[in-house]
Protein backbone atom coordinates (compact mmCIF):
# COMPACT_ATOMS: atom_id res chain seq x y z
CA UNK A 1 0.00 0.00 0.00
CA UNK A 2 2.75 2.72 0.65
CA UNK A 3 3.80 2.23 -2.74
CA UNK A 4 0.76 3.45 -3.96
CA UNK A 5 0.45 6.38 -1.91
CA UNK A 6 -0.13 9.57 -4.51
CA UNK A 7 -1.36 7.23 -7.36
CA UNK A 8 -4.33 5.25 -5.98
CA UNK A 9 -6.97 6.10 -3.02
CA UNK A 10 -7.37 3.13 -0.80
CA UNK A 11 -10.02 2.55 1.25
CA UNK A 12 -9.87 -0.32 4.21
CA UNK A 13 -12.88 -0.92 6.77
CA UNK A 14 -11.23 -2.67 9.86
CA UNK A 15 -11.27 -3.43 13.12
CA UNK A 16 -7.53 -3.96 13.06
CA UNK A 17 -6.18 -0.63 14.68
CA UNK A 18 -2.69 -1.37 14.48
CA UNK A 19 -3.11 -1.75 10.30
CA UNK A 20 -5.22 1.58 10.80
CA UNK A 21 -2.25 3.20 12.59
CA UNK A 22 0.25 2.01 9.79
CA UNK A 23 -1.22 2.41 6.59
CA UNK A 24 -3.63 4.88 6.64
CA UNK A 25 -3.57 8.89 5.97
CA UNK A 26 -6.92 9.40 7.09
CA UNK A 27 -9.79 7.62 9.53
CA UNK A 28 -13.16 7.65 10.02
CA UNK A 29 -14.10 6.01 12.63
CA UNK A 30 -17.99 4.70 12.68
CA UNK A 31 -20.20 3.30 14.85
CA UNK A 32 -23.76 1.35 15.28
CA UNK A 33 -26.86 4.15 15.53
CA UNK A 34 -28.22 5.03 18.67
CA UNK A 35 -31.36 2.96 17.85
CA UNK A 36 -29.36 0.51 16.32
CA UNK A 37 -30.27 0.22 12.83
CA UNK A 38 -27.91 1.89 10.78
CA UNK A 39 -24.19 0.68 10.83
CA UNK A 40 -21.42 2.72 9.85
CA UNK A 41 -22.18 5.63 11.53
CA UNK A 42 -19.38 8.46 10.99
CA UNK A 43 -18.92 9.95 14.46
CA UNK A 44 -15.12 11.23 13.39
CA UNK A 45 -12.78 11.79 10.72
CA UNK A 46 -9.27 13.32 10.89
CA UNK A 47 -5.34 12.72 10.38
CA UNK A 48 -4.88 9.29 11.34
CA UNK A 49 -2.46 11.15 13.75
CA UNK A 50 -4.53 13.18 15.36
CA UNK A 51 -7.31 9.50 15.91
CA UNK A 52 -4.32 7.98 17.71
CA UNK A 53 -3.17 10.80 19.81
CA UNK A 54 -5.53 12.98 20.62
CA UNK A 55 -9.25 12.13 19.36
CA UNK A 56 -11.84 14.96 19.67
CA UNK A 57 -14.98 12.39 19.79
CA UNK A 58 -15.11 10.27 23.80
CA UNK A 59 -16.21 7.13 21.72
CA UNK A 60 -13.41 7.02 19.74
CA UNK A 61 -11.24 7.89 22.15
CA UNK A 62 -12.58 4.63 24.00
CA UNK A 63 -12.58 2.39 21.36
CA UNK A 64 -9.25 3.38 19.96
CA UNK A 65 -7.56 3.08 23.93
CA UNK A 66 -9.43 -0.58 24.00
CA UNK A 67 -12.14 0.57 26.30
CA UNK A 68 -15.74 0.08 23.97
CA UNK A 69 -15.67 -2.07 21.39
CA UNK B 1 -14.27 -3.23 31.94
CA UNK B 2 -11.55 -4.63 29.18
CA UNK B 3 -9.27 -2.20 30.66
CA UNK B 4 -9.56 -2.54 33.90
CA UNK B 5 -6.14 -4.50 34.38
CA UNK B 6 -4.56 -1.61 32.46
CA UNK B 7 -5.97 0.71 34.21
CA UNK B 8 -4.60 -0.66 38.22
CA UNK B 9 -1.19 -0.95 36.37
CA UNK B 10 -1.74 3.06 35.47
CA UNK B 11 -2.50 3.95 38.85
CA UNK B 12 0.39 2.14 40.38
CA UNK B 13 2.45 3.79 37.99
CA UNK B 14 1.56 7.09 39.00
CA UNK B 15 1.89 5.91 43.14
CA UNK B 16 5.40 4.72 42.32
CA UNK B 17 5.90 8.84 40.73
CA UNK B 18 4.23 9.91 43.58
CA UNK B 19 7.02 8.37 45.97
CA UNK B 20 9.76 9.18 43.97
CA UNK B 21 8.63 13.08 43.93
CA UNK B 22 7.97 12.78 48.11
CA UNK B 23 11.74 11.15 47.89
CA UNK B 24 13.13 14.19 46.01
CA UNK B 25 11.27 16.85 48.05
CA UNK B 26 12.82 15.38 50.77
CA UNK B 27 16.29 15.62 49.59
CA UNK B 28 15.74 19.24 48.45
CA UNK B 29 14.83 19.71 52.17
CA UNK B 30 17.41 18.00 53.24
CA UNK B 31 19.91 18.89 51.42
CA UNK B 32 19.71 22.20 52.71
CA UNK B 33 19.14 22.10 56.20
CA UNK B 34 22.61 20.02 55.94
CA UNK B 35 24.34 23.14 54.54
CA UNK B 36 22.89 25.82 57.09
CA UNK B 37 23.75 23.47 59.65
CA UNK B 38 27.51 22.71 58.02
CA UNK B 39 26.60 18.67 58.70
CA UNK B 40 28.58 17.15 56.07
CA UNK B 41 27.31 13.83 57.34
CA UNK B 42 23.78 14.63 56.84
CA UNK B 43 25.08 15.97 53.13
CA UNK B 44 26.53 12.23 52.67
CA UNK B 45 23.35 10.62 53.36
CA UNK B 46 21.63 12.88 50.82
CA UNK B 47 24.32 11.67 48.23
CA UNK B 48 23.20 7.76 49.25
CA UNK B 49 19.26 9.43 48.95
CA UNK B 50 20.39 10.11 45.71
CA UNK B 51 21.18 6.41 44.39
CA UNK B 52 17.69 4.81 45.52
CA UNK B 53 16.28 8.09 44.05
CA UNK B 54 17.75 6.84 40.64
CA UNK B 55 16.89 3.51 41.10
CA UNK B 56 13.93 4.38 41.46
CA UNK B 57 13.43 6.26 38.61
CA UNK B 58 14.66 3.11 36.36
CA UNK B 59 12.10 0.94 38.01
CA UNK B 60 9.43 3.38 37.05
CA UNK B 61 10.99 3.60 33.48
CA UNK B 62 10.81 -0.17 33.09
CA UNK B 63 7.27 -0.49 34.32
CA UNK B 64 6.52 2.04 31.67
CA UNK B 65 8.07 0.42 28.64
CA UNK B 66 6.65 -3.02 29.34
CA UNK B 67 2.95 -1.26 30.05
CA UNK B 68 4.31 0.83 26.35
CA UNK B 69 4.74 -2.95 24.76
CA UNK B 70 2.19 -5.38 26.17
CA UNK B 71 -0.79 -2.40 25.73
CA UNK B 72 -0.37 -0.28 23.05
CA UNK B 73 -1.57 2.87 24.61
CA UNK B 74 -3.41 5.08 21.91
CA UNK B 75 -4.68 8.55 22.99
CA UNK B 76 -5.03 9.78 26.45
CA UNK B 77 -3.08 7.17 27.33
CA UNK B 78 -0.19 7.09 25.37
CA UNK B 79 0.12 10.82 26.49
CA UNK B 80 -0.05 9.50 30.21
CA UNK B 81 2.83 7.04 29.37
CA UNK B 82 4.65 9.51 27.24
CA UNK B 83 4.40 12.98 29.78
CA UNK B 84 5.24 9.99 32.77
CA UNK B 85 8.77 8.75 31.05
CA UNK B 86 9.11 13.08 30.74
CA UNK B 87 8.22 13.45 34.25
CA UNK B 88 10.10 10.79 36.11
CA UNK B 89 13.34 12.40 34.51
CA UNK B 90 12.71 15.87 35.43
CA UNK B 91 12.39 14.52 39.09
CA UNK B 92 15.92 12.60 38.66
CA UNK B 93 17.32 15.92 37.20
CA UNK B 94 15.94 18.03 40.56
CA UNK B 95 17.37 15.33 42.84
CA UNK B 96 20.90 15.51 41.01
CA UNK B 97 20.21 19.40 41.88
CA UNK B 98 19.96 18.34 46.18
CA UNK B 99 23.06 15.91 45.37
CA UNK B 100 24.82 19.14 43.61
CA UNK B 101 24.10 21.08 47.20
CA UNK B 102 24.97 18.50 49.10
CA UNK B 103 28.54 18.56 47.34
CA UNK B 104 28.91 21.96 47.71
CA UNK B 105 28.55 21.52 51.63
CA UNK B 106 30.93 18.44 51.58
CA UNK B 107 33.46 20.40 49.80
CA UNK B 108 33.36 23.39 51.72
CA UNK B 109 35.10 21.27 54.22
CA UNK B 110 35.50 23.77 57.67
CA UNK B 111 34.84 27.26 55.91
CA UNK B 112 32.56 28.70 57.51
CA UNK B 113 29.29 30.15 55.46
CA UNK B 114 29.60 33.30 54.12
CA UNK B 115 26.33 34.40 55.53
CA UNK B 116 23.31 32.99 57.59
CA UNK B 117 21.30 31.12 55.40
CA UNK B 118 17.80 33.09 54.99
CA UNK B 119 16.69 33.20 51.05
CA UNK B 120 18.41 29.70 50.10
CA UNK B 121 16.32 28.04 52.46
CA UNK B 122 12.80 29.84 51.34
CA UNK B 123 13.80 29.07 47.73
CA UNK B 124 14.30 25.49 49.10
CA UNK B 125 10.85 25.17 50.50
CA UNK B 126 9.12 27.23 47.77
CA UNK B 127 10.31 24.85 45.17
CA UNK B 128 9.73 21.34 47.31
CA UNK B 129 5.96 23.21 47.94
CA UNK B 130 5.39 23.43 44.51
CA UNK B 131 7.12 20.32 43.50
CA UNK B 132 4.31 18.70 45.49
CA UNK B 133 1.42 20.14 43.93
CA UNK B 134 2.67 20.19 40.47
CA UNK B 135 2.94 16.23 41.07
CA UNK B 136 -0.66 16.30 42.64
CA UNK B 137 -1.75 18.18 39.50
CA UNK B 138 -0.46 15.42 37.28
CA UNK B 139 -1.99 12.61 39.50
CA UNK B 140 -5.50 14.41 39.43
CA UNK B 141 -4.87 15.56 36.15
CA UNK B 142 -5.79 18.83 37.12
CA UNK B 143 -5.63 21.65 34.47
CA UNK B 144 -6.07 24.62 36.66
CA UNK B 145 -3.79 23.56 38.93
CA UNK B 146 -1.06 23.18 36.02
CA UNK B 147 -1.57 26.29 34.21
CA UNK B 148 -1.58 28.56 37.36
CA UNK B 149 1.48 26.46 38.92
CA UNK B 150 4.19 28.23 37.30
CA UNK B 151 3.87 31.86 37.54
CA UNK B 152 4.56 30.95 40.76
CA UNK B 153 8.44 30.41 39.80
CA UNK B 154 8.46 34.00 39.43
CA UNK B 155 9.08 34.19 43.50
CA UNK B 156 11.64 31.63 42.78
CA UNK B 157 13.57 34.24 40.37
CA UNK B 158 13.20 36.66 42.69
CA UNK B 159 14.52 34.73 45.41
CA UNK B 160 17.50 34.05 43.22
CA UNK B 161 17.64 37.67 41.83
CA UNK B 162 18.08 38.97 45.78
CA UNK B 163 20.68 36.17 46.34
CA UNK B 164 22.66 36.97 43.56
CA UNK B 165 22.83 40.89 44.00
CA UNK B 166 23.75 40.14 47.81
CA UNK B 167 26.42 37.83 46.85
CA UNK B 168 27.60 40.23 44.63
CA UNK B 169 27.69 42.96 46.77
CA UNK B 170 29.56 40.31 49.09
CA UNK B 171 32.26 39.86 46.66
CA UNK B 172 33.30 43.49 45.35
CA UNK B 173 33.38 44.33 49.21
CA UNK B 174 36.09 41.75 49.63
CA UNK B 175 37.43 39.60 46.85
CA UNK B 176 38.19 36.62 48.98
CA UNK B 177 34.80 36.21 49.35
CA UNK B 178 34.59 34.97 45.98
CA UNK B 179 34.84 31.24 46.51
CA UNK B 180 32.60 31.25 49.35
CA UNK B 181 30.29 33.78 47.34
CA UNK B 182 30.45 31.13 44.21
CA UNK B 183 29.36 28.34 46.32
CA UNK B 184 26.16 29.78 48.07
CA UNK B 185 25.17 30.93 43.89
CA UNK B 186 25.46 27.59 42.74
CA UNK B 187 23.58 26.35 45.59
CA UNK B 188 20.61 29.13 44.67
CA UNK B 189 21.46 28.47 41.12
CA UNK B 190 20.05 24.77 41.70
CA UNK B 191 17.49 25.62 43.94
CA UNK B 192 16.16 27.74 40.98
CA UNK B 193 16.36 24.96 38.60
CA UNK B 194 13.71 22.96 40.93
CA UNK B 195 11.25 25.29 39.92
CA UNK B 196 11.43 25.82 36.32
CA UNK B 197 11.57 22.04 36.56
CA UNK B 198 7.97 22.01 38.13
CA UNK B 199 7.55 24.17 34.83
CA UNK B 200 7.93 21.19 32.50
CA UNK B 201 6.23 18.76 35.05
CA UNK B 202 2.70 21.38 34.65
CA UNK B 203 3.05 21.51 30.83
CA UNK B 204 3.34 17.86 30.54
CA UNK B 205 0.16 17.70 32.63
CA UNK B 206 -1.54 19.84 30.39
CA UNK B 207 -0.42 18.06 27.48
CA UNK B 208 -1.71 14.81 28.97
CA UNK B 209 -5.05 16.62 29.81
CA UNK B 210 -5.18 18.64 26.21
CA UNK B 211 -3.21 17.21 23.78
CA UNK B 212 -1.53 20.61 23.71
CA UNK B 213 2.11 20.91 23.68
CA UNK B 214 2.35 24.55 24.93
CA UNK B 215 5.58 26.40 26.82
CA UNK B 216 3.50 27.88 29.82
CA UNK B 217 6.63 30.23 30.52
CA UNK B 218 9.98 30.75 29.42
CA UNK B 219 12.56 29.84 31.55
CA UNK B 220 14.88 31.85 33.57
CA UNK B 221 12.79 35.32 31.97
CA UNK B 222 11.96 36.56 35.12
CA UNK B 223 15.36 36.60 36.40
CA UNK B 224 17.01 37.81 32.91
CA UNK B 225 14.33 40.55 32.70
CA UNK B 226 15.23 41.86 36.51
CA UNK B 227 18.41 41.66 35.95
CA UNK B 228 18.18 44.08 32.99
CA UNK B 229 15.94 46.78 34.52
CA UNK B 230 19.14 46.93 36.99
Amino acid sequence: MPKRRGTANNLIVTHNMQQVARASDYTATMILSKDGERSGTVIEFDDTKHIFTNPKDKRTEDYVTGRFG
Amino acid sequence: MLRKTFESEIQQVKDEVLVLGSMVEQAILNTVEALKKRDVKASEEILKADKLINKKRFDIENQLMILIATQQPMAHDLRLLASTMEIISELERMGDYAKGIANINIRMGDEPLLKPLIDIPRMAQKGADMLHRSLTAFVNEDLDVAKALPIEDDEVDALYNQIYRELMTFIIQDPKNIERANWLLWVAHNLERVADRVTNICERTIFIVTGEMTEVKATDDEFWKQQKQG
